[in-house]
C-alpha cells in the first residue's frame, strides 16, 4: 500500500512539473527562439537591404516579393494595443514546431501587402502567450509588420458578420472560410487583408478567435518606424 | 520505492543527500527535455490554428494566385482538422 501512495505522489509531481513546463519553461524556450529568429532577420535585412535601392519610391510601385522560404523568419509584427514591449516573429508553417519559435503564416495565404489575405496563427497561451490580448483588440487598432525591405501597416476593421463595434469573432476550428482571399464574415470586395487566429479559451481548443483588417500602408524599411510605432 | 533508493545509495547521510538531490535534477532535466515535449502534442492545448490543409487554393476575386505548396482542397469541409489555436 505504502509503494502504491508513493507512485501516486510521485505522478502528482509530474504533472505539477509538466503545467510548470507549459506555463513558464515553454515562455523561456520561446523568448530563445525569437532571439534567434531576430537574428535570422537582422542578417536577412542587411543582406537583401543592400541591394534594394534606397531612394526609389517604393510606393509607387512595390517590387514583387521573394516567396516565403520554409525555416526563415520573414518578418516581425508589432501591435501597440499589447504595449509597447510586444513583438513577435512569423515564419511560414503553423504546425506545432512552428508555432513554438513564434507566429505562424499559412502556406498559400497571400503574403503581407498582396492581394487576398495574409493569414497569421498564433498561440493564445504557452510559448510566450503570443496573442493572450486578442480578445483586446479594437477596430482601427494597429498590426505592424516589419519584413524585410519594407514595413507593412494594417488597420483592424469591424467584421460585417458583427454586430456593434466589436471586432473580434468567436468561431470554430473548422471554419477555415476567414482565411479565404475574401473572408465573407468580415469583407464585401476584395483588397489586401489580414487575419489573425488564435484559440479560445485561453486553455482550450474548442474555438478561435478571428481578427481582421486591411492594409492601410506600405514604406520602404529605410524610411523609418511608421506613425502607428510612434508615441 | 523511496525508501529502498535512500537504502540503497552508498555513504553517509549528506552523501545520500547530494546523491538524491543529483538524481532528482536529472529527471527533472530528462522531463523537460524529452518527456514534456514528447507528451505535449498528444494534449489539446496547444491547437491554435484553423487547419492549414484547409485553405483553399482557389484565386479570390482579386486575390493572389496562391503560391505553390498549398494543398489544392477545394471544399474545406471535406478536410480534417480546422485552425489552429
Amino acid at each position: 500500500m505504502r509503494g502504491l501512495g508513493e507512485v501516486f505522489i510521485t505522478l502528482g509531481v509530474v504533472i505539477l512539473l509538466f503545467v510548470v513546463y507549459q506555463l513558464y519553461w515553454t515562455g523561456v524556450l520561446a523568448d530563445r527562439a525569437r532571439a534567434d529568429e531576430m537574428h535570422k532577420l537582422d542578417e536577412a535585412r542587411k543582406r537583401i537591404g543592400a541591394t534594394v535601392p534606397k531612394d526609389v519610391p517604393v510606393a509607387q510601385a512595390p517590387a514583387a516579393q521573394a516567396p516565403y522560404e520554409d525555416g526563415e523568419p520573414f518578418g516581425t509584427m508589432y501591435i501597440p494595443r499589447f504595449g509597447d514591449g510586444w513583438y513577435k516573429t512569423i515564419r511560414p508553417g503553423v504546425t506545432p514546431k512552428e508555432l513554438q519559435k513564434g507566429l505562424g503564416w499559412y502556406k498559400g495565404s497571400a503574403q503581407a501587402g498582396q492581394d487576398g489575405n495574409f493569414a497569421i496563427a498564433g498561440h493564445r497561451k504557452t510559448y510566450g502567450d503570443p496573442f493572450l490580448n486578442v480578445p483586446k483588440l479594437q477596430v482601427g487598432d494597429k498590426v505592424v509588420i516589419e519584413g524585410i525591405t519594407e514595413w507593412f501597416v494594417y488597420s483592424i476593421d469591424k467584421p460585417v458578420s458583427l454586430p456593434g463595434d466589436k471586432a473580434v469573432l468567436k468561431t470554430v476550428p473548422e471554419d477555415v472560410h476567414v482565411l479565404d482571399p475574401v473572408p465573407a464574415k468580415a469583407y464585401t470586395a476584395p483588397g489586401k487583408y489580414i487575419t489573425l487566429t488564435t484559440c479560445e479559451p485561453e486553455f482550450g481548443s474548442t474555438h478561435r478567435l478571428i481578427v481582421w483588417g486591411h492594409l492601410e500602408s506600405r514604406t520602404p524599411l529605410s524610411s523609418g518606424r511608421p506613425a502607428a510605432l510612434q508615441g | 520505492m523511496y525508501g529502498w533508493i535512500w537504502r540503497t545509495l552508498p555513504g553517509n547521510v549528506w552523501v545520500k543527500l547530494l546523491l538524491s538531490l543529483v538524481l532528482v535534477l536529472a529527471i527533472v532535466y530528462a522531463l523537460f527535455t524529452w518527456v514534456f515535449p514528447w507528451a505535449e502534442p498528444l494534449l489539446p492545448f496547444s491547437d491554435v490554428t484553423v487547419d492549414q490543409d484547409n485553405v483553399t487554393n482557389t484565386t479570390g476575386p482579386g486575390g493572389a494566385p496562391r503560391p505553390a505548396g498549398a494543398t489544392s482542397a477545394t471544399s474545406p469541409s471535406s478536410l480534417p482538422g480546422g485552425l489552429p489555436g
